[in-house]
């Protein structure tokens, strides 16, 4: 009888086991004081990103970590529009806070001489960059098919790091920033960003 | 295993002449932390003494000097430096109230003794965190906020002993770790601190009885 009790109580622990080891999320959203729900901004990988669009609140919600595509709520990538350059592109999918739709995205695509790569890519840590509008830009995409809208805007990368692959074969993202726009009518202000992954294919 | 022990503690006082102090503790408090580093430190014992052994009861309230530092602000304003450093300042108190126990190990003469100490305390400890005011549009990275965190603490700690007629006084070095609590999970860069002191103090028999 007794061996059997025993596996009883490892089936018992096999969800917690689950719960602890199984869940990929990885954000942490700690509000601004008096910021309107805005994050802190922080560089620690806390995968979250927050705006106000026209003075609302807009977040980022649980992103799957280390899942690229469209499913996540960010997504970093090279986008081949042709001619003599290429844009790295981040997306951020999730909504205005405390509405119950999550699936609009705001997107940052960053012209870079064609060919970029990692070392491009890491050089931008540092550097605040004047977005034109037309090749480097901000856009806003509502959600039920509504048109998207694109802007000038400017964008301060605190760290960008995207690391050589590691031993156990997978590549370490970092990234944190700030990020302001006029989209059209609408001005995204205030935007901060904080994210840290790894990925087992190079995101360039 | 524990029931010798118990039975001392529990039939102690009848075998013994027990004394009843009380008085005042005041020192220097050294605090391991790389901002905050000196305190004043005050407190009130009470001590149950029976020969070799005291039990205490202990409240210590320490006043830190605070300590500067800074964090990092940007900004995307393009005509305003990108970067600027901001003053920060953290002023910590702490307070805690404790059991303890005192044992004699060593004579150093006729009126002089060696203690030994170990304290369980209930520790509280608040960081204040104010930042000097800076330029709109600048953005705080990683910023603080005012924490508190409150939970048990041992302490532990040596001390000579000079007997008096009324009175003891005393001079003790002692350690306290920080509250086992959690601050509530906001990412602040400091951390509850552990504190060594050097104290003084002096406690006044107020009441001697042969059990």
């Amino acid at each position: 009888m007794k061996p059997a009790k025993r596996k009883h109580i490892y089936l018992l622990l096999l969800p917690v086991l689950l719960l602890v080891t199984g869940c990929g999320k990885q954000s942490y959203y700690y509000p601004e004081e008096d910021g309107g729900g805005l994050s802190i901004f922080s560089n620690k990988g806390f995968n979250v990103f927050t705006c106000l669009l026209d003075g609302r609140g807009w977040k980022t919600v649980d992103r799957d970590y280390g899942r690229r595509g469209s499913g996540s709520e960010f997504d970093i990538k090279k986008q081949f529009p042709g001619g003599d350059y290429e844009q790295l592109v981040l997306t951020w999918t999730g909504g205005y806070m405390n509405d119950p739709n999550q699936y609009e995205s705001i997107r940052l695509v960053l012209s870079l001489p064609a060919g970029f790569g990692m070392m491009e890519v890491n050089a931008l840590s540092g550097k605040r960059i004047a977005l034109d509008g037309v090749n480097s830009y901000i856009s806003y995409e509502a959600p039920s098919g509504a048109p998207s809208v694109q802007g000038p805007g400017t964008v301060f990368f605190q760290t960008m790091a995207v690391s050589q692959q590691l031993s156990d074969g997978n590549y370490t993202l970092k990234t944190a920033g700030l990020l302001e726009a006029s989209l059209d009518s609408l001005q995204l202000t205030s935007g901060r960003f904080d994210h840290k992954y790894s990925t087992g294919t190079p995101p360039f | 295993m524990c029931r010798p022990l118990l039975l001392f503690l529990l039939f102690a006082p009848c075998f013994c002449t027990a004394q009843f102090y009380l008085g005042p503790l005041a020192g220097y408090q050294h605090l391991f932390s790389p901002i905050e580093k000196h305190a004043l430190n005050t407190g009130l014992q009470a001590a149950y003494s029976l020969e070799k052994v005291e039990f205490l009861l202990e409240l210590q309230k320490s006043w830190p000097g605070g300590g500067k530092t800074n964090d990092s602000a940007f900004t995307l304003n393009s005509s305003e430096p990108t970067y600027i450093s901001v003053d920060k300042q953290l002023n910590t108190d702490i307070f805690s109230v404790g059991l303890g126990v005192r044992v004699w190990i060593a004579s150093l003469g006729p009126k002089d003794r060696l203690n030994l100490r170990g304290h369980l305390a209930a520790q509280f400890q608040r960081t204040k965190v104010s930042y000097d005011k800076r330029p709109d549009g600048y953005v705080l990275l990683n910023p603080d906020k005012t924490m508190t965190v409150s939970g048990p603490s041992i302490g532990a700690g040596a001390e000579y002993m000079h007997l008096f007629n009324n009175g003891r006084l005393f001079a003790e070095l002692s350690f306290y770790s920080p509250p086992w609590g959690k601050y509530d999970g906001y990412p602040v860069s400091f951390y509850p601190l552990t504190s060594m002191s050097v104290n003084i103090g002096y406690s006044f028999l107020l009441s001697n009885s042969k059990q």
